[in-house]
């Protein structure tokens, strides 16, 4: 039975309406001034609050269809509207002032790259649409559980406690779950339809969090490379939950940026949502957003700004307490993950056994960071480090170059505890784990280079003036 | 001009050349295997949306609907394959289960053939479970056979 495509894209337009609505409510954008320059958010921030509602919901058999949905926007937008008429503060902008040329030059690299993602996305969007459920795990762990929770309106007993892996979280499949309500059918082909609009949501989610402080050439030419590389498309037409986890971890890692560098609180509650996203959609997940959050503590720690620390702290509290139900559903039902347990990671002597693991874990990601697939983003990336250190913002570039490396140790540390064999573990996942490493660290690039660029920009201004 | 001004302004430089060839070494890949997914899966799924390449024949079309029409919805099944190998580090029977249960929800796979209320055998023959079984319902081709534990 072929489900219908209209009904899939009233269900993206109803995530965009509910992000609408929560961006004043959430206190991401509080006047309309701030509104109008964060509402690129409001797609990714309603799918992330949908997803993360309908998993949540699941858990106690309660479906969310087109007419949930539906409600929900209007109350939503109704409440915000109600916001906004309250809260009338505008608020400063940052100029860039490039000066003509720049400012020219800017605009043509800024229009060739948005025309160059602009084909790629669609020439994605008529593929996807032609596209049937192909890989292995795309339909015998993602696409099963979605189903599941189409047909049965919840996480129903005999498929979520006994079909391996039991401990994998359900955000994915919930989004998916609503797409099949909205088309009123199941189909395999047309549900990729809803991943290449995430693909949409978190380029414009991107653009959106850094136009005010990065030039639109900078931001466009690195948005293109992020998403040219071909393991962000090809991963995700495969219906595997590893490219919607590194979209919401990337753009939680780029709002926990924003933090560390400017202070705005209204970027940790994107954080938060994020990154409690990226948790409820992988069960590395939670591993990538306590790097972050780790990352983010020690550099403003360092800095002995304890104001901030807290408020990180609270942040990372909100974005845990997101996975919370679904820790209690796992507990509750004696579910656990069969490959490792995490509390070995505190045994020396398992450690010690298994010392032989680490060797091959290493070599094998560091050659995935580096494949082909990806051109030199990290490469990329790492420059974007340099230039953030020459503009002297030191705690932004230090928290770009921390999380990874506590996201990469950490990673080693799970297949050093696992008890599959390790080059078994690393052929069926290494390919995959890397991809929010190089999708967060490409992210988070633009912003570190857009500093180095405004510093430049001022100088020339004070020297202008000097002259 | 200071040294820093330069450096950064060569960071941002290389930055953004950086990003460029490493676009230009992924944008074609890209854009290639896009066309190649539409072109090859195209006119398959816009007659069958559902199918599954590589793996159906696990499970054909036919050998689904055979199944699904003498099934409920919340029957719990389990799958008696003949033994056999089928790609590394996953053995025939355990295949052809888990794409069952992918298959064919909402009835519900179950491991141990004591907890099922139907027995689906392929290229096997459901009496070797010892259940006692209602009448047992055969495709076509003798390969398939469905039949309703006797409760």
């Amino acid at each position: 039975v072929s489900g219908s495509l209209s009904g899939l894209l009233f269900a993206q337009v109803l995530y965009l309406a509910i992000g609408a609505g929560l961006l004043p409510l959430l206190g991401i954008a509080p006047t309309w001034d701030l509104w109008l320059r964060r509402f690129g958010l409001a797609y990714m921030v309603g799918v992330a609050v949908a997803g993360i509602l309908a998993a949540h919901l699941a858990l106690l058999d309660a479906p969310l269809g087109l007419f949930e949905l539906t409600v929900l926007a209007v109350v939503l937008l109704v409440l915000g509207w109600r916001r906004l008429r309250r809260t009338p503060t505008p608020a400063p902008k940052r100029a860039l002032n490039l000066p003509r040329p720049l400012a020219w030059a800017n605009v043509a690299l800024s229009v060739a790259t948005a025309l160059l993602l602009g084909a790629l996305l669609g020439q994605a969007t008529s593929a996807f649409a032609a596209r049937p459920l192909k890989e292995w795990d795309g339909w015998a762990i993602w696409a099963t559980k979605a189903k599941a929770l189409y047909e049965f309106g919840g996480v129903h007993d005999p498929v979520f406690s006994s079909y391996e892996p039991v401990a994998h979280p359900i955000l994915l499949p919930s989004l998916e779950a609503m797409g099949f309500r909205a088309m009123d059918a199941f189909d395999g082909t047309l549900i990729h339809v809803q991943l290449i609009a995430l693909a949409f949501g978190f380029a414009t989610a991107l653009w959106w969090l850094l136009a005010d402080r990065v030039p639109s050439a900078v931001l466009g030419v690195g948005l293109l490379a992020l998403l040219s590389a071909t393991p962000v498309l090809t991963q995700l037409s495969t219906n595997l939950a590893d490219v919607p986890l590194a979209f919401f971890f990337a753009l939680g890692v780029v709002s926990l940026g924003r933090f560390v560098l400017a202070g705005e609180r209204w970027t940790l509650v994107a954080a938060a949502l994020f990154l409690g996203a990226a948790m409820l959609t992988k069960s590395e997940g939670l591993l990538f957003a306590a790097a972050a959050f780790l990352a983010a503590a020690i550099v403003v720690a360092a800095g002995r700004d304890w104001r901030r620390l807290g408020h990180v702290a609270v942040s990372a509290t909100a974005a845990f307490a997101i996975l919370v139900p679904w820790r209690i559903y796992l507990a509750a039902n004696d579910l656990r993950n069969s490959e490792y347990r995490l509390s070995d990671a505190l045994d020396p002597a398992y450690l010690a056994d298994r010392s032989e693991r680490v060797g091959p874990a290493v070599s094998r990601l560091w050659d995935e960071l580096w494949s082909a697939g990806w051109g030199v983003l990290p490469l990329v990336a790492l420059v974007a480090v340099t230039a953030g250190a020459l503009a002297r913002r030191y705690r932004l570039a230090a928290f770009a170059l921390l999380w990874p490396i506590l996201a990469f140790g950490g990673l080693v540390l799970v297949y050093w505890i696992s008890v599959v064999p390790v080059e078994l573990t690393l052929t069926w996942t290494a390919e995959r784990i890397v991809v929010s490493l190089v999708v967060g660290a490409a992210a988070l690039a633009p912003l570190l280079v857009g500093e180095a660029f405004q510093l430049e920009r001022e100088a020339r201004t004070r020297d202008e003036h000097a002259g | 001009v200071s040294a820093g001004r330069v450096a950064r302004l060569g960071a941002v430089a290389l930055f953004l050349a950086l990003a460029a060839f490493s676009t230009a070494r992924t944008y074609g890949d890209t854009w290639d295997f896009l066309a190649n997914q539409r072109e090859s899966y195209a006119d398959l799924t816009a007659a069958e949306p559902n199918i599954v390449p590589e793996f159906q024949t696990l499970l054909p079309v036919s050998a689904v609907n055979f199944f699904s029409a003498r099934m409920r919805r919340g029957d719990r099944f389990y799958v008696h394959a003949a033994d056999g190998p089928f790609i590394a580090g996953v053995d025939y029977p355990t295949a052809v289960r888990t794409f069952a249960r992918f298959q064919l929800l909402p009835a519900v796979l179950v491991r141990d053939a004591s907890e099922a209320d139907v027995i689906l055998a392929i290229g096997a023959d459901p009496g070797q479970l010892g259940l006692r079984l209602d009448d047992v319902a055969r495709s076509s081709d003798g390969r398939y056979a469905f039949a309703r534990v006797a409760r």
